[in-house]
């Protein structure tokens, strides 16, 4: 089976602001990021603020170019072709982004946030109009929103605007990051619940991206664990979080608990991301990055004590 | 309205209303309110957007705006804030008796000043210590006490994390001495990891200075945490109010229910909101009947639970 998209040694360099110019000092957001999604599978990445998720779904769409690696969806790399093919083929990716607000223009009404990618995809008005009603049903909200302004409705409502005009226009992916993560719990389980639903209607390719494992685990097929630009584990969902086997990841299992957790900082790209914050580290061993080790079919992890 | 003043507590609020004037009318963002705080506890003001909690919250730290509608009562430790429909001591306790640490930390603190900065004005503005070297130690203190290293005082907030400067305010609010901290959605702007940590910084930081805590939050699941007790808020109205374990328990109130199962994102009962006379709640709940239209009274049950729902009344 061939995957939809297939993301292949993806690495993304920001220059920092060093105040001179010939001070050159710059970050790794992702360094050598892999991954593949088939057809109707969703894949979750999880991790903290600055673990360099968001950064890769942005690279996907395109809104920045990764120093290295390539981005394959249905075979063909999204960073060879020529700009005709290019904008043909991300037309074809659903974006769901953090804050809805930021997402829609605030001079369209509703029903024409969601005609938007009908249009782009050449679908004639008069279909147009047939195709709106289902798809505000499918997002449980009424028509009369339809002639709506965004400042007249909730953040909640607005998400599910933003959802709908995702799967508009049948996308070969449906990119979500943080889909729940701006939002106050009752609408973030309402949205959960919507997503899910939607999946048995639609039956979406996807990559969720979130912080909240909690979301991850109800929407996914396959969970990754993201540290400082790195996939630290990668299985299916109940195996990881059954049998976490990164001392990141049971460390992410137990904060939804509220159990204690330290931020990790993250000093020296050249040791292990986890080094500091690790209770079960080998002083020598983990001073060096480990790689990222395939255990079975389904399960990867980069750890020193599975290497 | 005869209100005594009473000195063991933090919080008195009777019959309080606070509204926003909208096209003319008065629209009542929390209606009719009664509240107690004993001092050197905690309670968490519970609910959804649009619920009023902020508003409420923004009224104890003494930082309503200047067009707010007020009415009923409001007494913070013994000053009172709000009486007959006027905001009248509001500057008395801002920032000295009640302090507030903010929802957002990185748009809170002054992009253009050091950290160090920040400490020493807010220890000359309310504290009055202008001796540098004794400012410093209190400092130092401050610091240590939320966990950060003293490297963070010489820097500007956008060279810190979220976590950090979420840190830097909890110590702010502290360096002024309050009686009362008010906790503004302390963890939102935080991703799912930090959450335990903060929340239980902030529960024993004032357990330690002896601080009645006000924590106002959408996430029910940080409750048990933090407080011993709890209010439900929906549409302005308090619907719940009991001790956190009972709540979580076993709820009374239709709401809270819900607001547990959005927890375990498993509330699914999508209906807009809007308030049409009757039980605020009466669009959304699950239960409604035709008696939901006559506005429930507040029952009070043993163990200082009280609900304001029909079904418990019957």
């Amino acid at each position: 089976m061939k995957p939809v998209l297939s993301v292949r040694e993806v690495w993304v360099e920001f220059r920092l602001a060093t105040g001179s110019p010939r001070v050159k000092k710059s970050v790794h957001a992702l360094r050598g990021v892999n991954f593949d999604v088939f057809e109707r599978e969703v894949y979750g990445i999880v991790g903290a603020s600055g673990s360099g998720k968001s950064t890769l779904l942005k690279v996907i769409m395109g809104f920045i170019k990764p120093s290295m690696g390539t981005i394959e969806i249905d075979g063909i790399n999204l960073l060879k072709v020529d700009r005709e093919t290019r904008k043909s083929i991300i037309k074809k990716i659903g974006y769901v982004s953090q804050n809805p607000l930021t997402a829609v223009d605030p001079r369209f009404k509703v029903k024409d946030i969601i005609a938007e990618p009908l249009k782009a995809a050449g679908v004639p008005k008069s279909d147009i109009v047939k195709i709106l009603p289902t798809l505000i049903e499918a997002v449980g909200l009424t028509p009369e929103v339809m002639e709506l302004l965004p400042y007249e409705l909730s953040l909640g409502m607005l998400q599910r605007v933003v959802i709908a005009r995702a799967i508009a226009a049948k996308p070969r992916v449906l990119l979500l990051d943080e889909p729940t993560s701006a939002l106050d719990s009752v609408t973030q389980s309402h949205i959960t619940v919507l997503l899910r639903e939607l999946r048995e209607l639609f039956g979406y390719t996807s990559v969720l991206v979130s912080h909240d494992l909690r979301v991850v685990s109800r929407l996914a097929d396959k969970l990754a664990i993201m540290l400082a630009g790195l996939i630290l584990e990668e299985g299916l969902v109940a195996d990881v979080l059954n049998r976490p086997l990164h001392p990141y990841t049971q460390a992410l299992i137990d904060s939804l608990k509220l159990k204690e957790m330290k931020e990790v900082l993250v000093a020296d790209p050249r040791v292990c991301p986890y080094y500091t914050n690790c209770t079960q580290r080998l002083e020598e061993k983990c001073r060096v990055l480990p790689p990222l080790v395939e255990l079975s079919n389904t399960r990867k992890v980069r750890c020193w004590l599975y290497a | 309205m005869v209100l005594n003043v009473k000195k063991e507590f933090a919080v008195q609020a009777e019959a309080l209303s606070l509204g926003y004037e909208d096209l003319g009318s008065v629209f009542w963002a929390v209606r009719d309110v009664h509240l107690e705080i004993e001092r050197g506890s905690s309670l968490c003001i519970v609910g959804e957007s649009g619920s009023g909690k902020t508003t409420l919250g923004n009224a104890i730290a003494g930082l309503l705006p200047p067009y707010v509608r007020v009415a009923g009562k409001l007494v913070i430790e013994g000053v009172e804030v709000i009486k007959d429909s006027r905001v009248i001591g509001a500057n008395k306790i801002r920032g000295r008796i009640v302090t507030k640490i903010p929802q957002n930390p990185a748009t809170s603190l002054n992009p253009y000043v050091r950290i160090e900065q920040m400490f020493y004005d807010v220890l000359r503005d309310v504290r009055g210590i202008r001796e540098k070297r004794i400012a410093r130690e209190e400092i130092s203190k401050l610091v240590s006490a939320v966990g950060l290293e003293e490297d963070v005082l010489y820097m500007y907030p956008h060279e810190l994390s979220g976590g950090m400067s979420q840190r830097v305010t909890i110590a702010l609010a502290l360096a002024s001495k309050p009686s009362i901290i008010v906790a503004d959605e302390p963890t939102s702007n935080l991703d799912a990891y930090l959450k335990g940590h903060i929340v239980r910084l902030i529960r024993d930081l004032s357990d330690k200075f002896g601080i009645s805590l006000v924590v106002i939050t959408h996430d029910i699941s940080i409750t048990e945490v933090v407080c011993k007790d709890m209010v439900v808020m929906f549409l302005g109205e308090i619907v719940e109010r009991g001790h956190v374990k009972d709540i979580i328990r076993a709820p009374l109130h239709p709401y809270s229910s819900e607001l547990i199962e959005a927890v375990n994102l498993e509330s699914a009962s999508y209906k807009p909101k809007k308030y049409a006379g009757g039980c605020v709640y009466h669009a959304r709940c699950p239960h409604a009947s035709n008696e939901c239209l006559k506005p429930p009274p507040l029952l009070k049950l043993s163990d200082g639970r009280e609900v304001k729902c029909w079904r418990q009344a019957r």
